[in-house]
């Protein structure tokens, strides 16, 4: 089978129209095995990503004595906010990032091992960095998250107060931020990774090579209906 | 030395890419704009936007003899009703779809040809999956939720990502 990623995206293209049935099977069967898997590995993936945030609380959090707990799939913050006028400490908890619904990873890992053409080794350094960069901005999502929610009103007894060093600027910032991230976090940054992973085939072959890309008996990419090695390709 | 030499390695696989760095580079900025634009025009674009796919599906259901009502975005039938929000109105999957066919080097008419087209499916798939919600929510309420936050989103990305490749192999890319 020869490789797209020697053809360019044109190539690939091509390529894709010959086999686009069996790539089509294979990305149904691999998401639907790693979404199951993945009701298995969202704890350790939270643990993870809780795990390179903790070094970052004195930076992201505003006050001291904070923590961050997984909780299941789910990352927690715990907040000691003292209220000086009122004498005492209050313990808030905030999710920062939920992995139960998350399908960034199994979407962009089916995407990479359902992509005709390539070989393992390809795939797997294409999963291996699409996972990586995954990982960055799923941690870009939480240190905004944890911005974000600290410009919540405190819940107290006395009624809902305002956070220490609030401000309507930081206000207006963090929620475009949060909405940003939590729009591209539904499936969008996977996307991007596998169409800039697509797009990074390019210019290696460019469109002159397309043929190249398509088996000898491989519909030609002309739309002629004959076998390349009749038509184009001959 | 090593520098130099590493520099000259990225010089020419950036070289060899430069088509490839290009359209992700548009295309991260497209998908930016997309959303900036999107956001910033909420009450104008995205919530009229929205209580048209529940109208419009209240309109397919009563055509198909069911009982529906409609009121703003949120849309029912007896026993079970939904609220159609940001993540169910495909408008910035579409957004999305959008920034990749507009990145890719295409002539301008197959560009927008391609927009229209793969906007008008993406447009009826979703409405397919604010009937199909609301039929599981009536017949297998335990089932909403996994089809709602995982079966029905994921699938729609796959929708937009087969409709851009389906797309690109019906073009003419130009250098």
């Amino acid at each position: 089978m020869p490789s797209s990623g020697s053809a360019g995206l044109p190539g690939f293209i091509q390529s894709l129209r010959g086999r686009w049935r069996g790539a089509l099977l294979r990305f149904a069967a691999s998401f639907a095995l790693l979404a199951l898997l993945w009701l298995a590995l969202a704890p350790l993936y939270a643990h993870l990503l809780a795990t390179v945030a903790r070094p970052f609380i004195p930076i992201l959090e505003a006050t001291s004595g904070s923590r961050y707990r997984v909780d299941g799939s789910t990352i927690v913050a715990a907040r000691r906010i003292p209220l000086p006028e009122k004498q005492e400490v209050v313990t808030i908890q905030r999710t920062l990032w939920d992995g139960a619904a998350d399908y960034n990873v199994a979407l962009l890992t089916a995407l990479l091992l359902a992509t005709p053409g390539w070989s393992w080794r390809q795939r797997g350094r294409a999963v291996g960095w699409g996972l990586g960069l995954l990982v960055l901005t799923q941690l870009a999502f939480l240190a905004v998250n944890a911005e974000y929610t600290q410009l919540w009103p405190i819940p107290t007894k006395y009624g809902p107060l305002r956070p220490p060093g609030f401000s309507r600027a930081k206000a207006v910032l963090f929620d475009w931020l949060y909405a940003f991230f939590e729009f591209m976090g539904r499936g969008f940054f996977a996307l991007l990774l596998y169409w800039g992973r697509l797009a990074l085939t390019w210019g290696v072959g460019g469109q002159g090579t397309a043929i190249s890309a398509v088996g000898r008996n491989d519909p030609c990419p002309c739309g002629s209906g004959l076998k390349a090695k009749r038509c184009c390709g001959a | 030395m090593q520098s130099t030499r590493s520099r000259g390695h990225l010089r020419r696989l950036l070289q060899q890419h430069r088509e490839g760095v290009r359209f992700c580079l548009r295309f991260s900025a497209y998908t930016i704009v997309a959303f900036l634009v999107l956001y910033a025009l909420d009450d104008q674009v995205v919530v009229p936007f929205t209580r048209r796919i529940a109208w419009l599906t209240h309109r397919l259901l009563r055509a198909a003899g069911v009982q529906a009502w409609v009121s703003g975005a949120s849309v029912g039938i007896p026993g079970f009703a939904v609220e159609i929000k940001n993540n169910c109105n495909a408008i910035y999957e579409i957004g999305l779809y959008a920034a990749a066919v507009f990145a890719y080097p295409a002539p301008m008419r197959e560009r927008l040809a391609g927009f229209l087209l793969g906007a008008i499916a993406l447009y009826v798939v979703n409405l397919l999956r604010v009937v199909s919600l609301l039929a599981l929510g009536r017949y297998w309420p335990g089932g909403f939720q996994a089809a709602h936050l995982y079966v029905w989103q994921a699938l729609f990305l796959a929708v937009v990502a087969i409709l851009w490749l389906g797309w690109t192999t019906r073009v003419h890319p130009v250098a």
